[in-house]
């Protein structure tokens, strides 16, 4: 098999697009009656379920709840049939950890918990298919849910990931980009409108001269995602 | 955002893993054009920097006969695979269309082409037409298509739809093959094969040799007789290698002996050396060849012949030369029973390491040229390791008396020699410029003028240049400092500079300056990229290449009198009288130079007890502590070794003459040894630096212990004298070499320290953490240094600038590039620099023996040299000439008639009674033969006669006459 040329000299990666393009980005709200909210993001390969369940009580962990504000409680899983290699557990690795405490800290402050004390917000996001960047679409469908569930928030939420290949930043890496580049990348959770940042992931080495021009990269890459969580929110709401 | 359209394509990995990935297929492909209105040309700023090219609207109009009006042309794989000189020379024209596919297949195949095609895409006005994500050029391979075929059609497809996006100028295919272009001619298309095209253009004469010829090996299959075996097929080697029947190795061909090679096995667990003999067990493998090998039988076993296998011999032999080479390695074969080593035949090759070869055209007799029109000539390589070339020319009168480049294209089974075809030319055999090029291009020592892209990172004007104002406050002043520089006469690239400065409690402030390149070099710019690719400046003898253009190596880094320079200090406080050091400071700092000193000048100024100026003090303190340290190191067991060739060809202008060369010897002052001790101590002290700061990743040079077998030979030699050398560790080889003095013969010591480094491993850079952690690994066995880099000469090596970069970080003035924070990235650069120290040493080796002929040429007489015989084989001597700093290989014509001693390395001619010893002395005389008419690798040759013992006597008879009286 031929060796797979991550970034061309013309200017292509390795599946067609340009270093800025994000992948083929498609969204849906409201997939599942049952929950309170629901959506189904997918960029590229990469599919993601979420639902929203809550603002609730509960009577099982009662003891943890808060007077002034509600709860976020998360739980990501990365369904066994997601990645080419069949895994042996959806949840319980230390990335899924990982992943789990993260979105928990993003929608503690990016959801206007104080409106509700006294209760429970749930979020469950299931992977259903795994080609890089599984992150940034989990926040990215966690948004879309919560928004379908009327729970008010901040801002459209949006993440988008980036790396350095060949010494050029790109967005929104694929599984090839993210296992072959063997460089680092970093995923940016982003508060649109005030440009905030409201999680920052990265994992590999970088140079610190490198780190602006990825920030920005990933920034950017967050804008192009929020047009198109905007438009599906907006057209999910004309209907 | 572009429209796409999603695509799936699923491919099984090697077990059971499926893939999917995608593939985008775009509509804002650019065709090429430069002017095309359909198509939008991609904003610059999302494009890398290099790729801006696109091809000229008028293109090759009135360039062939073929095709008259504008039009571009497309070349298909095995065109742009095995053509690919043709592509490369200007006359075959600009605007080349290549396809993505293709291009990617290249890289697959042949990595150097695909290099070459990436140097030349952008000024030539290559452009890459990424057909793979284009929406209409795409298409999926079919189930049951061939790779080729697919490739085929993917390009007509290409062809197709450029017909239809612009009327002119048209784009023609050109096919490798008749069969090709009448599949394309029935799709409707414009195409020629590549030959008919090359002809029918205007300038064809310089190209058209260079058409590679590629063999349809099935359709000779057939009737011819194979001279070789076949190769197995690659399963065949692959499971071979596994199970332990087959050994895949570089082939390394002998300098002597062009029917031996030899390949490094490892067999139950040893490194063994694997000789491979005769034109049918090497089967077709060349020089530098990964092949794979089996071992034969232990009864077929063979010895390594001793013989040198003079070039004319085989020429002679030219029609069974195997046999009687063969025949004559059976005679010494059956002599030594015992000492038959390991012995292969090549079954496989598995990359060919073919790379374009210098020499000249084997001469036909006058007669033969004149009865008929011959295109078949036969290509003698200057490298010897490499066999005879068959190339086709029409241009043999032209080319007949010139260095040629030729490729190899192929070696099919029913030739004897390998095929090729010219390249180009260098010039006349024998003129100086074509042989110092020829020993440049066969030491692979880039030596083109530097790029725009690479003088655009210099300083836009540097007559004007000043030091910037903020690196005033940013370096240690030390301009108030009396500094020097001593150097060589005709310097002009000098990197280092010295002070001392006396500053109370019996201590002295003692600085070396080095040149701050890395202020000039930036980690990452094409200057730098070039600079580590050269490497090292290669110093020949009439002239010098460059590591980084000359307006930094002799101007702006150079450390001119009475300039100020950026530089990089070294500071010691060291005790007056011990030179013990107390204190060790570096600094980026400035100077100003009070005096550019040769080495003759400071020793004049130290030796006149009058003069005592600061600077003559400065001297006087520096060069007495050098004194101590080099004493103290000496001690430390460090190696004096002998300097071959310490022997400088001066040209002395001359108004009736062009140049004459005088030979003038390297005298050894106290100041050379001077600078050299200070250079030492400092690249110490950065050493030891550096380490401690970047265990992993610092850059260090080392030299590691010999082996104690490997210093047999030195034993040997010291014994036939009847000195002991001891060997056990450096201190005693140290002492020992000191004692082997013999009074009758001046040179004696010399020689043994010529034997003793022949016998030492080179010193090598590398990355401290591709090596265990221990104190072997980082030892210098000649400085007798528990460790030790350089840092001294930025300007000519590119090590130094690595060692400035990561001491300037140690000290914590500047960040740090990351890729000096990467092992494997340091690894690489690291091999490349010793590589290309090594290509410039042999560089210069051979520059001194042309000059050596050229000297000896120019006296225009036999030159009667005094000798020493300094080693002895079984058909010949090498015998060393001290005043040339030249080893001559001498050999017997009438070998028969000599007795070979293996034990004590003698011969015995009983008719004369006369006994050769090694170290013996001898009296040569040494003459140019102009042997170009007859054969000979085009080299003028220089012919050693031995005269005193009379060897010679039968051909020089009047010589014999001359001693008597």
């Amino acid at each position: 098999m031929a060796r797979i040329e991550l970034f061309s000299d013309e200017g292509f990666r390795c599946d067609g697009r340009r270093p800025h393009e994000l992948r083929k980005m498609s969204c849906r709200l409201g997939t599942f009656e049952q929950a309170d909210g629901s959506s189904y993001v997918e960029m590229g390969n990469t599919r993601v379920l979420a639902t929203v369940y809550g603002p609730r009580e509960t009577k099982s962990n009662r003891s943890r709840l808060l007077f002034d504000r509600a709860i976020i409680n998360c739980e990501y899983s990365l369904a066994t049939f997601s990645t080419p290699e069949r895994r042996r557990k959806p949840r319980g690795d230390f990335r899924s950890i990982e992943i789990t405490n993260n979105l928990k800290e993003v929608y503690e402050s990016a959801i206007l918990t104080e409106l509700y004390p006294y209760s429970q917000i749930d979020i469950f996001l299931q992977v259903l298919q795994s080609d890089g960047s599984n992150y940034s679409a989990c926040i990215n469908a966690a948004t879309l849910a919560i928004i379908n569930a009327g729970i008010p928030i901040k801002d459209i939420v949006c993440a988008c990931s980036a790396g350095i290949i060949n010494d050029t930043p790109m967005v929104d890496l694929s599984y090839i980009e993210e296992s072959m580049g063997s460089n680092a990348m970093l995923t940016v959770a982003l508060l649109p409108k005030e440009k905030q940042i409201l999680s920052m992931e990265s994992s590999g080495r970088i140079h610190l001269e490198a780190m602006d021009s990825l920030v920005d990269t990933a920034i950017n890459g967050c804008m192009d995602v929020n047009n198109i969580m905007k438009g599906t929110v907006l057209n999910y709401v004309m209907e | 955002m572009q429209t796409s359209k999603t695509y799936h394509r699923r491919t099984k990995k090697g077990s059971i893993i499926k893939v999917v990935r995608e593939r985008y297929l775009r509509d804002d492909i650019h065709c090429g054009k430069e002017s095309c209105e359909i198509c939008v040309k991609v904003d610059e700023k999302y494009l890398p920097k290099k790729c801006c090219v696109y091809l000229q609207d008028e293109s090759r109009v009135n360039l062939s006969k073929l095709c008259p009006q504008s039009h571009y042309v497309l070349p298909d794989l095995d065109v742009l695979l095995y053509q690919f000189d043709v592509l490369e020379d200007d006359a075959f024209g600009n605007n080349v269309i290549i396809l993505k596919t293709v291009l990617n297949e290249v890289r697959d195949r042949n990595i150097s082409v695909y290099a070459k095609l990436k140097e030349i895409e952008n000024h030539r006005h290559f452009y890459v037409l990424v057909n793979e994500f284009h929406r209409d050029l795409f298409f999926e391979r079919e189930t049951d298509e061939k790779p080729n075929d697919y490739i085929d059609r993917l390009i007509r497809i290409s062809i197709e739809w450029y017909r239809k996006h612009f009327q002119s100028p048209k784009v023609v295919l050109l096919t490798s093959t008749e069969q090709k272009k009448k599949q394309a001619k029935d799709a409707g298309l414009l195409c020629f094969t590549f030959a008919e095209y090359v002809e029918s253009l205007k300038s064809s004469n310089a190209i058209i040799d260079k058409v590679a010829q590629i063999e349809n090996a099935e359709i000779n299959s057939q009737e011819a007789k194979f001279l070789y075996d076949e190769h197995l097929s690659l399963n065949v080697i692959q499971a071979g290698i596994k199970t332990g029947k087959y050994y895949q190795s570089k082939l390394m061909m002998n300098r002597f002996n062009n029917f031996e090679g030899y390949v490094h096995l490892i067999l139950n667990n040893e490194d063994v050396r694997v000789l491979i003999k005769g034109r049918s067990n090497l089967n077709r493998a060349v020089h530098d060849d990964i092949v794979a090998v089996e071992l034969l039988p232990e009864s077929e076993w063979s010895v390594e012949s001793d013989i040198i296998v003079d070039e004319e011999e085989v020429e002679n032999e030219e029609v069974d030369e195997i046999v009687q080479v063969e025949k004559k390695v059976d005679v010494h074969a059956a002599k030594d029973e015992v000492s038959k080593k390991p012995t292969a035949k090549v079954v496989a090759i598995i990359k060919r390491n073919w790379r374009q070869y210098c020499g000249v055209l084997k001469l036909k007799s006058d007669k033969l040229m004149k009865s008929m029109i011959m295109t078949s000539h036969l290509f003698i390589p200057a490298e010897k390791r490499i066999p005879f070339i068959k190339i086709e020319t029409r241009q043999y009168d032209v080319l007949k008396g010139q260095r040629i480049i030729v490729a190899i294209d192929s070696w099919p089974r029913d030739s004897k020699y390998p095929k090729g075809h010219y390249v180009r030319a260098l010039g006349e055999i024998g003129d100086k410029d074509t042989e110092n090029e020829l020993l440049l291009i066969e030491n692979d020592i880039p030596h083109l003028k530097f790029t725009t892209a690479v003088l655009n990172c210099l300083p836009s004007n540097p007559d004007t240049w000043r030091i910037p104002e903020e690196e005033y406050s940013k370096r240690l002043d030390l301009r108030d400092r009396c500094i020097c520089s001593v150097d060589p006469p005709g310097c002009t690239d000098i990197d280092d500079a010295l002070h001392c400065k006396e500053i109370g409690n019996g201590l002295f402030e003692v600085g070396v300056h080095i040149a701050d390149v890395s202020y000039f070099v930036k980690p990452n710019t094409a200057l730098d990229k070039e600079a580590a690719s050269r490497g090292t400046t290669v110093y020949l003898v009439d002239n010098r290449i460059d590591m980084i253009p000359t307006v930094l190596s002799s101007n702006l880094c150079s450390l001119i009198e009475k300039k100020e320079r950026l530089t990089f200090s070294v500071i010691w406080i060291m005790d007056a009288k011990t030179a013990e050091i107390k204190e060790t400071k570096f600094a980026k700092s400035i100077i100003k130079s009070r005096a550019a000193l040769t080495y003759a000048e400071a020793q004049l100024r130290i030796d006149s007890p009058n003069l005592n100026d600061d600077l003559t003090v400065n001297l006087r303190r520096l060069n007495s502590i050098a004194a101590k340290l080099k004493q103290k190191r000496l001690q430390n067991g460090a190696l004096v070794l002998a300097n071959f060739g310490e022997l400088r060809f001066v040209e002395v202008e001359s108004e009736t003459h062009d140049n004459v060369m005088e030979i003038e010897s390297k005298k050894l002052r106290d100041t050379n040894s001077m600078v050299e001790e200070f250079m030492l101590l400092a690249n110490i002290s950065v050493a030891e630096k550096i380490y401690n700061h970047f265990p992993e990743f610092a850059v260090l040079r080392r030299h590691p212990k010999p082996s104690a077998s490997n210093l047999d030979e030195l034993v040997k030699a010291a014994k036939a004298k009847g000195f002991e050398v001891s060997v056990s560790n450096g201190k005693e080889l140290s002492e020992s070499l000191d004692k082997a003095v013999d009074p009758q013969n001046a040179f004696y010591n010399l020689m043994l320290r010529m034997i003793t480094v022949r016998c030492m491993r080179k010193a090598e850079y590398f990355c401290t953490g591709t090596l265990p952690k221990n104190e072997e690994s980082l030892y210098h066995f000649g400085l007798a240094a528990p460790i030790y880099t350089h840092f001294t000469s930025p300007i000519r090596r590119y090590a130094d600038l690595l060692v400035h970069r990561q001491l300037s970080h140690a000290i914590e003035a500047s960040t740090i590039d990351p890729s000096l924070l990467s092992k494997d990235k340091l690894k690489k650069v690291c091999d490349n620099i010793n590589t290309r120290h090594n290509n410039a040493q042999n560089a210069n080796r051979a520059s001194v023996e042309l000059h050596t002929l050229l000297y000896i040429k120019k006296s225009g007489k036999a030159l009667r040299e005094d000798g020493y015989i300094l080693y002895i084989f079984k058909n010949g001597i090498q015998i060393f000439i001290p005043r040339l700093a030249y080893c001559a290989n001498y050999l017997f014509q009438n070998i028969k008639e000599w007795d070979f001693d293996d034990v004590n390395s003698t011969l015995f001619h009983s008719k004369t009674n006369c006994l050769l010893k090694r170290f013996d002395p001898v009296t040569v005389s040494l003459e140019i033969v102009d042997k170009s008419n007859e054969y000979n690798r085009g080299k003028e040759k220089i012919e050693v006669k031995i005269i005193n013992p009379c060897i010679d006597f039968e051909s020089d008879e009047q010589e014999i006459k001359r001693i008597k009286k």
